[in-house]
């Protein structure tokens, strides 16, 4: 179990030089580290209707994200052999603590579970959804790059989808996410001074990018939701 | 007329000049400066320094005095000068003007650009030469990747 | 490429492993330490799963390879590793915190898979014998406190020469060895080899779910 604390911003493709060479000064990292990954989001083949009056114990159903490292020259995902399952939890609105009181986030804290997937020589990705009792909703590309500041990891960002045999930009924008993850989820000490930093980050940030927490019922990831209402 | 025509003859006519007032005046300042400094120098016992009528002043004849001897604000329209000459003196702040700010950061950015400070060049993964507007928020991208939801088209 | 089977020694009692143990030790083998395995048995949480669906989700953790977990249904074999390549963290694919499959299918899985059972078998020994060319594994299975299998594990790691020479290997050591009778299991998942997976596949044979 990993616990994220992060906030999110947005800027325009126009706003991206400023911003990189920012954030180069600001970290003393001359070359941002460029990363791009595949991500299939996968939901349960059946949707269990959630039934309020049911006597009979009822789960949770989660869609679950699949990663592998791919790059420009990215054509078969059944060349991707090597993949990180995701299971990510609603995110956590307080926060314990020292003693009893509870205390809104400045951040967002999220906790997920993850994986380390090893495909076998012959295995499709889609029979192991299947046998798992999932199947592939939607998949996308992220291109982005990445500062390391302190503790804090800046990833820039930006979502490519598959749209009439090309990958073309979801938007125009470019998606900032600055996160720390939390090892062990009762480390208070390090949750405390890890949101005092990307606090800090947030202001020294400002008029650049403006940092934000979302709203957490966008990164749920618990389906039956909409059965709910 | 005359002091124009002299001008021409390269000789100065110091006749005009108020040599007794302009020697007051500098007077003045030198006092005004030994003061200052003095004050200056005192200004820690100055500072600490409890003033008050003693029992033989005559308090009740001469209260306008007294008040004005053991007044610690400035006047009013000494503050006023004070005021007016902090902003004339005050530096423009950078934040008050953003859009010249930014103009000026594009506009470093875009003349260093014009140069090659790298041996190998690092082309740019992200695609930026788009510029069109987004249209989405942070809140409808984080949607898409987790619950892979876009927003209905309007 | 490793061969393996696993064998379901027949009519075993709780005293077969030291039989077999005095009879193994004319081999003169070395002895590698106590070996053990952790399998949970997973059933569908049924009604939701289409027909085609196995019932049933298996999860094994050998001792011999910590870091790796095996999970199975029907004939797919899905392995995950607690130690993920750099390569997929700098990609942004992971964090690097990873945990076995079937913690993720226990916690977050649940609408699909519930657990029927976990099976601690341990106090196994391992032997190895002529050099490493054969590596032997012995071990009794108790289920919830009563005896249940002795399973003999074999695996053959010199060279192979021809096809299916792994498996005669395997076939021969059992006379050469003489290892008691029983149910050997030596399929494999696909044509091609995969050592955990097909030991994995194999060991759930051997136990007859």
């Amino acid at each position: 179990m990993v616990q994220q604390l992060s906030l999110f911003g947005i800027t325009t493709q126009s706003q991206h030089s400023l911003l990189i060479a920012s954030l180069s000064s600001l970290v003393g990292q001359t070359r941002s580290q460029k990363y791009e990954n595949l991500t299939v989001l996968a939901k349960p083949t059946t949707i269990i209707k959630f039934e309020p009056n049911s006597t009979k114990q009822q789960y949770e159903q989660y869609k679950i994200q699949l990663k592998s490292k791919i790059d420009e020259n990215f054509s078969d995902i059944e060349s991707l052999r090597e993949w990180g399952l995701q299971v990510y939890d609603i995110p956590n609105q307080t926060v314990q603590n020292s003693s009893s009181t509870k205390k809104k986030l400045n951040v967002n804290s999220q906790n997920f579970l993850e994986s380390y997937i090893i495909l076998n020589k012959g295995d499709k990705l889609d029979d192991i959804l299947k046998e798992l009792g999932y199947e592939r909703e939607t998949s996308y590309r992220i291109k982005g790059e990445r500062f390391y500041y302190g503790n804090i990891t800046i990833e820039l960002f930006q979502i490519l989808i598959y749209v009439e045999n090309e990958w073309i930009l979801l938007d125009n924008s470019i998606m900032v996410k600055t996160f720390i993850n939390i090892a062990k989820i009762t480390d208070l000490e390090n949750i405390n001074k890890s949101t005092q930093e990307l606090v800090n980050l947030k202001m020294e940030l400002t008029g650049l990018v403006d940092l934000s927490v979302p709203d957490k019922n966008n990164l749920d990831s618990r389906i039956g939701l909409n059965f709910r209402k | 007329m005359q002091a124009s025509q002299d001008n021409k003859n390269n000789a100065i006519d110091f006749s005009s000049i108020p040599v007794e007032a302009l020697e007051s005046l500098r007077l003045r300042l030198t006092q005004l400066a030994s003061l200052s400094s003095t004050l200056t120098s005192y200004s820690e016992i100055l500072d600490q320094t409890v003033t008050y009528p003693l029992p033989q002043f005559p308090t009740t004849e001469q209260e306008g005095l007294l008040t004005t001897l053991l007044r610690k604000k400035a006047l009013p329209e000494v503050i006023d000068w004070i005021k007016e000459s902090k902003e004339n003196s005050t530096d423009i702040l950078l934040k008050d003007d953003e859009d010249s700010t930014r103009w000026a950061a594009e506009l470093v950015l875009n003349k260093r650009n014009e140069y090659n400070f790298n041996d190998e060049s690092d082309g740019d993964m992200m695609v930026t030469d788009l510029k069109p507007e987004p249209k989405l928020n942070v809140d409808q991208v984080l949607k898409y990747m987790y619950q892979g939801v876009l927003p209905e088209k309007k | 490429m490793i061969s393996t089977g696993v064998l379901a020694v027949h009519n075993a009692s709780p005293n077969s492993l030291s039989v077999f143990h005095d009879a193994i030790i004319s081999e003169i083998p070395k002895l590698s330490g106590r070996w053990s395995f952790e399998l949970k048995v997973f059933r569908s949480n049924n009604a939701h799963l289409a027909s085609t669906q196995s019932s049933f989700l298996f999860n094994i953790n050998f001792d011999h390879e910590p870091s790796k977990s095996i999970t199975l249904i029907n004939k797919i074999s899905i392995t995950t590793s607690t130690s993920p390549s750099k390569e997929l963290i700098d990609s942004g694919s992971l964090v690097g915190s990873c945990d076995p499959l079937d913690l993720i299918v226990q916690s977050k899985l649940q609408s699909l898979w519930l657990v029927r059972q976990t099976l601690k078998v341990d106090n196994g020994f391992t032997y190895e014998i002529n050099q490493g060319e054969f590596l032997l594994r012995a071990v009794n299975v108790y289920l919830n406190g009563s005896f249940k299998n002795f399973l003999i594990f074999i695996e053959y790691h010199g060279n192979e020469k021809a096809k299916e020479s792994g498996l005669e290997k395997i076939k021969e050591s059992i006379a050469r060895f003489r290892i008691p009778p029983g149910n050997l299991h030596t399929e494999q998942l696909t044509e091609t080899k995969e050592y955990l997976s097909d030991l994995a596949y194999q060991t759930v044979q051997a136990l007859q779910f």
